[in-house]
């Protein structure tokens, strides 16, 4: 579950933010497909990584909860990383964003099989060790998800003079993705490609997402020159 | 506004937001009959929703506010709004249903996410100034938020849950957000804060008697309309389009007066009970609170354990539901102990409630574990019964994988003894009995369940017509000489397996199939397992 509350404060935080003069444009309809798919490949795991813990740890209702709690606290400090990391205007942001891509396309490749590893040593401990185990398994991919929005919107911040319907645009098309994702999950991409292979689906988009901005990066570093 | 205000208003927009979220979630759950999609599909209309609140807040913010008042008011009426958005949701979702599909109903909550959406971004606008603080402010009031969401996930979702029922949850959340917002309205009124002492004091002073005179007048009226509007709520999304009484099997199970006989609430979800005793777990059939054998009843099944093992002594159930299948088993003669696992605690509370099957509660053969019937199984690898039975709920709810696939079926057929013998229900699911087919040596169904063995099965019918006149119930002969129902039943029973891979002349179902009727009837299906869930989907 990617809950609202989280997405709401990215948005409002840097609408709040002081706007900065306009240094180039970037490519709007590039940056809103990529966070676009962010959000969408975000669902997917979220529902994919929910289903292996509760099959581990179990279905019942405090099981559940507590599951659902570490993917909320993962993917709040995942935003406030990644608004700190964006603080520092020397830093290539559409470069860490791609690399935080990346980072979520390798954790995904593995973590169905990582996920299944921990659980089979981990089946004694109680439902607080549950709930810490489960923090633990989503805590890295979870704090590179919040901190996408972040990043994306501070880099934004720095190169466009029309801060807020950038943003406003980016949230929407990004809340869009997520709630696309969530649909599609349930509606063909587990029950055509398992757990497994959909976890591969959104693998897949985390890493095309990152080896574009990856070259965005490049082009618009060049640009600047 | 102040700060620490902020903070506080925040964390109770997070801690309102959640609780709805997780209220909408049992809701669909239930409406849905726990289906495999229902979650998805709610977190798509709410997401949906957000996105829309995030482009409706955009055009409701006040640009030229310089105290801040004007857009704390505007926070304060969307959450109102919001609020009362929201308490309409599940009676909206519960009446539209009874008129069309319910899938469509998941559209209903898209205004309310909407209009919850909106109030966070408000809020941030009315409390943070565009300065050089306006990260660290915003993230403050971020992490508020968080521990509002949070709190209201474990506090509802464990606590609220549990104790109250859904028509007092949501006169709680109602009341909650009426309270909010009339605190946020006394604050826009200049009521507090310096800049509110600018204003004239008589002129604030009414409208803070305004402002609180109103909220007490809708905060009342939405908390006493709660249980009007929510009504029959159960029924309403259970039998769905069928409410009240347009099939026969909602006039059954609701009555003349269209309502359940029995509605247990807690955290771990909603059982209903029908007027013609029929036990609904999550929105759907999950047996019924009847223990006596009929002729051409589906009870063959828990009846005919020793048909299927010599000596069934030890047991194990997974999933107690009504208890009904307990009784049955625990009164087999050779049955010496029963461990029943059972993940919803409420269901001890029905059976309690329902002098059929309370008895089993105080069987001394009967130990019953709290607990995830795969976890538990799991954790206990050293764990050895003759029978372990799983009268499972229908293959294509959400998580029945776990109940269902080659890895769960392995890790039963581990736990039994030498000529231990495993029997669930398939509830028609063809994947089901090729899976069992995969793991088991030998196997066999009787009606829609499968029977797997490491062993040949031995099945003896002067052995099961044994144990059947030694079975009892409630301390009392199962199939008493005098009882001619009772002895039409047994004689009934003990001819079935005459019929083998034919259809019973009084069931009208095939009764038993041997292995071969087994895969005959299963043709086509395919191993189910954890990653492919091919049941749910």
């Amino acid at each position: 579950m990617r809950p609202g509350t989280v997405a709401d404060f990215q948005r409002s935080g840097y609408d709040c933010a002081p706007m900065t003069p306009s240094r180039g444009s970037p490519n709007l309809v590039l940056v809103s497909l990529v966070f676009w798919a962010s959000g969408f490949a975000s669902l997917l795991y979220q529902v994919i990584w929910q289903r292996k813990l509760f099959t581990i740890y179990g279905t019942n209702i405090e099981a559940i909860t507590v599951v659902v709690t570490a993917f909320m606290l993962g993917l709040g400090v995942g935003s406030l990383l990644g608004g700190a990391l964006s603080r520092d205007p020397r830093r290539n942001i559409l470069a860490i964003f791609g690399l935080v891509e990346l980072g979520i396309a390798a954790y995904g490749a593995v973590s169905v099989p990582l996920i299944e590893w921990v659980g089979q040593r981990t089946l004694q401990v109680s439902l607080v060790g549950a709930g810490l185990l489960a923090f633990g398994l989503v805590l890295v991919p979870t704090l590179l998800m919040g901190s996408t929005l972040p990043l994306l919107v501070a880099h934004l911040v720095r190169r466009t003079s029309d801060v807020g319907r950038s943003v406003g645009l980016l949230y929407f098309v990004n809340t869009l993705g997520a709630a696309a994702g969530a649909y599609a999950a349930v509606a063909f991409v587990l029950g055509r490609f398992g757990l497994a292979g959909s976890v591969w689906v959104a693998a897949g988009v985390n890493a095309l997402i990152g080896l574009l901005m990856l070259v965005e990066a490049r082009r618009s570093r060049e640009a600047t020159r | 506004m102040s700060f620490p205000f902020a903070l506080l208003a925040s964390a109770l927009t997070g801690w309102i937001a959640l609780s709805y979220e997780i209220v909408w979630a049992r809701v669909f759950s239930f409406a849905s009959a726990g289906r495999a999609n229902s979650f998805g599909l709610l977190l798509a209309a709410y997401l949906l929703g957000l996105a829309l609140g995030a482009l409706l807040s955009r055009r409701l913010r006040e640009a030229n506010d310089p105290d801040g008042r004007s857009n704390v008011a505007r926070v304060a009426w969307i959450v109102l709004v919001s609020n009362l958005v929201g308490a309409l949701v599940v009676p909206t979702v519960a009446e539209l249903g009874t008129h069309i599909w319910y899938r469509f109903t998941y559209l209903v909550v898209v205004p309310a996410a909407a209009a919850l959406g909106v109030a966070f971004p408000l809020l941030c606008h009315a409390a943070v100034p565009p300065d050089d603080n306006a990260g660290a402010r915003t993230a403050q009031l971020y992490v508020a938020n968080i521990v509002g969401s949070v709190a209201g996930s474990l506090s509802t979702g464990f606590v609220l849950m549990d104790t109250l029922t859904l028509v007092q949850l949501s006169a709680v959340l109602v009341a909650l957000g009426v309270a909010l917002s009339a605190l946020l309205a006394l604050y826009s009124t200049g009521g507090r804060g310096a800049r509110g002492r600018q204003a004239d004091s008589g002129s604030s002073g009414r409208r803070a008697g305004l402002v609180v005179g109103g909220a007490v007048v809708i905060g009342a009226g939405a908390v006493f309309a709660t249980p009007w509007l929510l009504d029959r709520v159960w029924e309403k999304l259970q039998f769905g389009r069928e409410y009240p009484n347009k099939s026969a099997d909602a006039a059954t199970a609701l009555g003349a007066d269209a309502r359940f006989l029995d509605v247990h609430e807690s955290k771990s979800g909603v059982i209903t009970v029908g007027q013609d005793l029929r036990i609904f777990g999550g929105g759907v059939y999950d047996g019924a609170l009847k223990t006596n054998l009929e002729v051409g009843g589906w009870l063959v099944r828990p009846y005919a354990l020793s048909y299927l093992h010599p000596a069934p002594k030890r047991v194990l159930m997974i999933g107690l539901s009504g208890g009904a299948w307990a009784n049955i088993i625990a009164g087999n003669p050779s049955v010496e102990s029963v461990t029943a696992i059972e993940i919803n605690p409420g269901y001890l509370d029905v059976i309690a409630r329902h002098s059929e099957v309370a008895p089993i509660l105080q069987h001394p053969k009967l130990q019953v574990v709290m607990d995830d019937g795969r976890r538990w199984l799991v954790r206990n690898p050293d764990a050895r019964f003759d029978l372990i039975v799983a009268n499972t709920t229908f293959h294509w709810r959400s998580f029945a994988t776990n109940l269902l696939s080659v890895e769960f079926q392995t890790l039963v057929r581990d736990h039994l003894a030498p000529g231990g013998v495993y029997l669930y229900n398939t509830t028609g699911s063809r994947d089901a009995a090729a899976t069992s087919a995969s793991v088991f040596p030998h196997a066999m169904m009787i009606i829609n369940n499968v029977v797997g063995s490491i062993a040949p099965l031995s099945l003896d019918v002067p052995r099961w017509r044994a144990a059947l006149e030694g079975t009892t119930l409630r301390g009392a002969p199962a199939f008493p000489a005098e009882d001619r129902a009772a002895r039409a039943a047994l004689e009934w029973l003990l001819a079935t397996p005459a019929h083998t891979n034919r259809p019973d002349p009084v069931l009208g179902e095939v009764v038993f199939r041997d292995r071969a009727g087994l895969l005959e009837w299963a043709a086509g299906g395919r191993v189910i397992t954890d990653d492919n869930m091919i049941s749910e989907w």
